[in-house]
């Protein structure tokens, strides 16, 4: 049975329990983290790195989360942070024009080895692939994980009203995306 | 999302999962594989400061000896090279003495002792000491002691 919140921060904030702690905090909430960051970058063994340097920067500034937001919110912040960090540090460092990168994570999709799903599921994939980053992420959010606009106007410190534009803006390019196809 | 199927029918047909997997037993084996990723973190930190607390004396003595070594082996060994050859002149000069020597005691006793003997009566004249030379002494030899 998982712990609440507020016990885990106590509990990882005190000095003889952080370990096991830390531990349940990871439990808790890494297959939550694992597929918002691998909808972000697309490869697994990206997101597993994106995903240890999540909690691995959790655990270093446990200390300075102030509690304004849940401890998930917060988690869900430097997960998102790092996906998109990565994501620019691959821009940064290719030779490519920022277009390309999508083509790099269309790239990502066809030879991911752990994709499942059908062919319907990959036109949808790569249809979101077409959407600009923040679009992209916004789709996700709302669409696969079903999150309120509160919550994500929290994590990427946007309007709920630009939020909802966005999403909406998404739908529509997807839809269309689907359209061309047929 | 209620209006889903309203703005966007072919998007509200597409049954919502994701189409995704992973390795198997990833995630029970990720807690683990993170614990160690921190540790790893943690003790380089820890040792750092250790290592280079050994590491900054000895680096600095080894700079000092490479400077000390610089400013005196290297004029030293330029006057040890002016040196060596003064004193291989001296050595050749001391060797030739000695090579005279050795000719002296080579040389016959009946001349030897008539050439001091007679020496003082009878003086070498210049004709027979030039004959002398010529018949004992090799051209590198005179060349040598006239120099």
């Amino acid at each position: 049975m998982h712990q609440s919140d507020q016990e885990l921060i106590a509990d990882l904030r005190k000095g003889g329990n952080q370990n096991l702690a830390f531990q349940k905090l990871v439990g808790k909430y890494q297959e939550r983290l694992y597929w918002h960051i691998r909808k972000i970058v697309l490869d697994h063994d990206d997101a597993d790195d994106i995903l240890q340097n999540t909690f691995v920067k959790a655990w270093k500034n446990i200390g300075n989360f102030r509690e304004e937001s849940s401890l998930f919110t917060w988690l869900y912040r430097i997960a998102t942070n790092e996906s998109l960090t990565f994501l620019n540090s691959k821009k940064r460092r290719s030779i490519l024009p920022i277009n390309e990168i999508n083509d790099f994570l269309i790239e990502n999709l066809e030879a991911d080895p752990y994709f499942e799903g059908d062919e319907i599921q990959k036109n949808l994939q790569m249809a979101i692939l077409q959407l600009p980053e923040k679009q992209r992420l916004v789709f996700n959010m709302k669409y696969f994980d079903d999150m309120k606009y509160n919550e994500m106007a929290e994590i990427l410190n946007t309007s709920v009203g630009a939020l909802k534009a966005s999403f909406h803006h998404a739908v529509k390019k997807i839809e269309g995306y689907f359209k061309q196809l047929e | 999302m209620k209006d889903l199927s309203k703005i966007a029918p072919k998007l509200s047909k597409i049954k919502k999962e994701c189409p995704f997997g992973v390795p198997p037993n990833y995630f029970d084996d990720f807690n683990a594989k993170l614990q160690a990723k921190i540790e790893a973190e943690i003790k380089p930190a820890k040792h750092r400061p250790v290592l280079i607390r050994y590491l900054k004396p000895a680096i600095g003595i080894a700079a000092s000896l490479a400077i000390i070594f610089m400013l005196v082996y290297l004029p030293l060994n330029k006057m040890n090279v002016t040196q060596t050859a003064t004193t291989d002149s001296e050595y050749i000069g001391f060797s030739l003495e000695n090579e005279y020597i050795a000719f002296l005691e080579n040389i016959d006793v009946n001349t030897f002792l008539s050439v001091i003997e007679n020496g003082e009566e009878d003086p070498v004249s210049d004709e027979g000491f030039l004959n002398y030379l010529c018949d004992n002494l090799s051209d590198y030899d005179i060349y040598f002691e006239s120099e």
